[in-house]
């Protein structure tokens, strides 16, 4: 029967196909996860030792601010060989049992020691730095032409007045969550984990509700009441951009908007109540080896010739205006330029704790500050209660 | 060309093309160790080739494509979902047991530094084909080892070179470098362990990195031994190792844990607290929404029915639009409209209503937004339940002296509840489940304060057990998430059954 026929000529087919079903990877390729938007730099990054070696590096952007999904894909045999991620996730991942220490390819010499607190855990290193971004004071030179606020009295009193005159609708635009106001945090004495030479290994002492910060908490109420702080909490980006406010938080990721709006800005550091300057967070992007990758020899040697290379780490930065973790590619970056104050900046941040409680801290902070923003609870009281549900969530008390 | 054979043709073409394409799911899923989902797709194929190879047509040839999505979408999710919720699946247990030690063990190397590298050689066994290593190590003879075993040898001296490489074992093969590249996956994940705790690993092609662990693990005892501080790690009922001090190893692997994950949500407090709350907030949701969408399509339709109404086409159209619209993209508009102060909402009202950072108000957004959504279709069900009334009992009623109220209460009221019954518990089963309304608009609100899963005001059941799931941040536990889904089926299915048996009481309403 012609139908049989076709049956038969449909096994043949299917025979041949099964047949030449190759193994998933080749020999001499390996795969990397990247962030979404950087695949153009890792590729051309990667070009010349590809071709050298005849390994061809498969970039693939599959990562954004968490650990690329790797809890559940590397055991289950589906991750890559190599992804990047940021140092915070490093304690996880490190739980999980998903990532390879890489303590015997780390040249700690290049990097700054902040850097490598940043991706150290259990006193063995799991990444390898490239970069290092933070977010900084932006003064819209048009509504301040004096520029950049040398000291907190400065940026108080130029957005009070010009909120008052109606030039602006809030003084500082942010997003009024733990990682951005944390230079507030910071400069009126707050804390999250001790910081101890770099590390943060001691999370039975939690710093949201610190002596320091009781005193000073209410100074918060006071800016958030004087608009300072915009309460509806929806970091409305065109406040900054039509120039209805003096200043902005932003990051390296935000720079490109604001070059499209055609603004005039000026990066800075963010100065603290009491003089000096205060500390925002820093995150470092570390190339880490998934434990079950399918391609460790040529990983390790992509490693170790390529991604630990200053060339390298200018390459990635410049694509993203962030700053190398590299040090001697970070000495060459042009300090007037804007990944350069960034950079400045960031000298004096801290990294953000990379121990896994700190999935814990988040949300209890986000949470307080939500229902300060709101004016559920004053922020003494919000912080108070953050930290002491928190302090029970950890089993501290 | 003849359309018959044409078209023949081309259907042959496409079913058996169709049967290729599941054949090498099917193959591609054994090599990725899936079996149930590769035997599905194997006897899919064979089952449609041979249901539709059959020239006479028969009820399977209808019903073999639901029934086989139904499988793969609903029943095969369903048990996935119910064996997930007996494990303690979430960050930390996705590993087996096995590669959480490995990588306990691994994770605790303490390097050892040599005068020279240690260099090896690939070798293959004559007869089981496996892949052997041969190095040199503090000792006068050489190591053979495949991972597993490991033994003493000394090869004839007339067979070693000067630098120390072998040409000539008995019984085996040594490997050229470039046969070496070829066993690269074998070599990778080759550990090779002397008695004397030593471990030795394959760094590239040719040295071995030299290494103490501090862990030991003893697979007898099924405990892992710190060789540094003597204490030992036994597993607990949590899939992870535990010392008697209470200190816990990771990572940890993923354990059946039985009840346990049900029984968490009645005896932990941190899960019992808000999950109560969200409870009563998806009911209310649900009734509220279906009783008030149902009321406000009703009137609209009862409206409609008057003759005298004109440019009924207009209102029609807009009647429709928010149900014509993409429910993502309005749910997304509508959140930004909420936005207080700033919001569109409050600025034409000149109000200042919190909208989506209080719990209350935003409990009274998310209905208004999804009412909004909903009326289109309760006025199109009831404005066809309407006309489906026969006049000739309306007449009969006029003619019998009834009232405009008492016509409506006795006789179109009933009718049309009875017409659209079914509808509306299919309607509450569906609006028990709106994810999409609460997780667009609010993101399950408000979060309280004091809660563990990041629950908040306007979080319904399934809202609440997907950030559970999939917000990394809480730690991704699919295990309890599982459970609260069989919860979650549970509820909805009990309702829809109830709310049905419900209905056929209504058919004696004649």
């Amino acid at each position: 029967m012609k139908l049989h026929r076709l049956g038969v000529g449909l096994l043949g087919v299917s025979l041949a196909f099964f047949g030449s079903m190759a193994p998933a990877q080749a020999a001499g390729s390996i795969t990397v996860w990247v962030n979404s938007g950087e695949e153009a730099s890792y590729k051309a990054a990667s070009a010349a030792w590809s071709a050298k070696t005849g390994v061809t590096v498969n970039i693939v952007a599959k990562c954004g601010l968490g650990d690329c999904g790797m809890s559940k894909l590397g055991p289950a045999g589906a991750g890559p060989d190599l992804f990047t991620a940021s140092h915070d996730n490093t304690g996880s991942l490190v739980k999980s049992g998903v990532v390879t220490s890489l303590s015997s390819v780390v040249k700690k010499a290049s990097y700054p020691s902040a850097v490598l607190s940043g991706i150290t855990f259990n006193y063995q290193q799991w990444g390898i730095p490239i970069a290092v971004s933070n977010i900084a004071l932006a003064t819209n030179l048009s509504l301040v032409p004096a520029g950049a606020p040398k000291t907190w009295k400065e940026l108080e009193s130029t957005a009070t007045s010009l909120i008052s005159s109606g030039k602006a609708n809030v003084g500082i635009v942010t997003h009024l969550d733990g990682y951005f106001m944390q230079p507030f945090f910071d400069s009126i004495g707050g804390y999250v984990f001790q910081n101890k030479n770099g590390s943060y290994t001691n999370t039975k002492q939690v710093g949201l509700y610190s002596k320091s910060l009781a005193k000073n908490a209410s100074l918060m109420d006071t800016w958030l009441q004087k608009k300072i702080f915009d309460k509806s909490n929806t970091y409305d980006g065109s406040n900054f951009t039509n120039g209805k406010a003096p200043y902005s938080l932003v990051g390296p990721w935000s720079i490109a908007g604001l070059d499209k709006a055609g603004m005039k800005y000026e990066i800075s550091s963010i100065p603290s109540i009491n003089g000096g300057t205060a500390r925002s967070f820093s995150g470092v992007t570390a190339v880490y080896m998934n434990r079950y990758a399918k391609n460790k020899f040529l990983a390790k040697q992509y490693l170790v010739e390529v991604v630990q290379s200053a060339a390298f780490s200018k390459a990635i930065t410049a694509a993203n205006n962030s700053y190398p973790a590299n040090i001697e590619a970070a000495s060459s970056i042009d300090p007037s330029s804007v990944a350069g104050k960034f950079g400045a900046y960031g000298a004096v941040c801290i990294p953000m704790p990379n121990v896994s409680e700190m999935n814990q801290v988040w949300t209890y902070w986000n949470n307080a500050f939500a229902d300060w923003a709101s004016g559920k609870a004053k922020f003494g009281a919000a912080m108070e209660s953050a930290s002491k549900n928190l302090n029970k969530a950890l089993g501290n008390s | 060309m003849n359309i018959k054979a044409v078209s023949k043709g081309s259907k042959y073409l496409f079913a058996f093309g169709f049967i290729l394409i599941l054949l090498v799911m099917g193959t591609k899923l054994y090599q990725d160790k899936a079996w149930f989902l590769a035997i599905f797709f194997y006897v899919s194929a064979a089952l449609i080739f041979y249901t539709y190879s059959i020239s006479k047509s028969t009820p399977a040839k209808y019903l073999l494509p639901g029934v086989l999505l139904l499988t793969l979408f609903h029943i095969y999710p369903a048990f996935y979902s119910g064996a997930v919720a007996f494990t303690n699946d979430s960050n930390g247990h996705q590993l087996t047991k096995d590669q959480a030690i490995a990588a306990i063990v691994q994770d605790s190397k303490i390097p050892i530094a040599t005068q020279e590298p240690v260099k090896y050689q690939t070798l293959i066994e004559e007869g089981s084909k496996k892949v052997f290593v041969l190095f040199k190590y503090e000792s006068e003879n050489y190591w053979l080892s495949d991972g597993n075993a490991i033994r003493s040898v000394s090869p004839d001296p007339r067979s070693v070179l000067v630098d120390g490489t072998v040409v000539k074992v008995g019984g085996f093969t040594i490997l050229s470098p470039d046969q070496t590249q070829a066993q690269i996956a074998v070599l990778q994940n080759l550990v090779i362990n002397l008695d004397s705790g030593i471990s030795f690993q394959p760094q590239d092609l040719e040295t071995l990195e030299v290494s103490q662990p501090a862990f030991m693990y003893n697979e007898a005892k099924d405990e892992l031994i710190n060789t540094l501080s003597g204490e030992s790690y036994e597993p607990n009922d949590n899939g992870q190792m535990v010392s008697k001090s209470g200190e816990v190893l990771y990572p940890g692997w993923k354990a059946n844990i039985g009840w346990r994950n049900f029984s968490s949500i009645i005896t932990d407090k941190e899960i019992r607290r808000p999950l109560l709350a969200v409870l009563v907030w998806t009911f209310a949701n649900a009734f509220l929404l279906v009783l008030i969408s149902f009321l406000m399509g009703l009137v609209l339709a009862l409206i409609f029915n008057f003759p005298a109404l004109r440019s009924k086409r207009f209102y029609r159209t807009i009647f429709i639009i928010p149900m014509a619209i993409p429910s993502v993209l309005s749910l997304l508009v509508w959140s930004g409209l909420f936005t207080a102060e700033t919001g569109v909402i409050d600025r034409l009202f000149h109000i200042s209503i919190p909208w989506l950072t209080h719990p209350w108000w935003a409990r009274v957004a998310v209905l208004i937004v999804e009412l909004w959504i909903t009326f289109p279709y309760m006025f199109l069900i009831t404005t066809g339940a309407i006309q489906a009334i026969p006049g000739e009992i309306l007449e009969a009623a006029a003619i019998d002296g009834a009232s405009p109220a008492k016509s409506f209460t006795q006789i179109k009221l009933p009718l049309v509840v009875r017409t659209v019954a079914p509808l509306l518990v299919a309607s509450v089963a569906m609006a028990l489940n709106n994810f999409g309304a609460i997780y667009l608009l609010t993101g399950g609100g408000p979060t309280f304060s004091n809660s563990n899963g990041n629950a908040g005001a306007t979080d319904i059941l399934i809202s609440y057990t997907y950030k559970l799931a999939f917000n990394s941040q809480e730690g991704n536990n699919y295990g309890l998430a599982s459970a609260l889904s069989i919860l979650n089926f549970l509820i909805v299915g009990l309702i829809s059954i109830y709310g049905l048996k419900k209905m056929k009481t209504m058919e004696g309403i004649n």
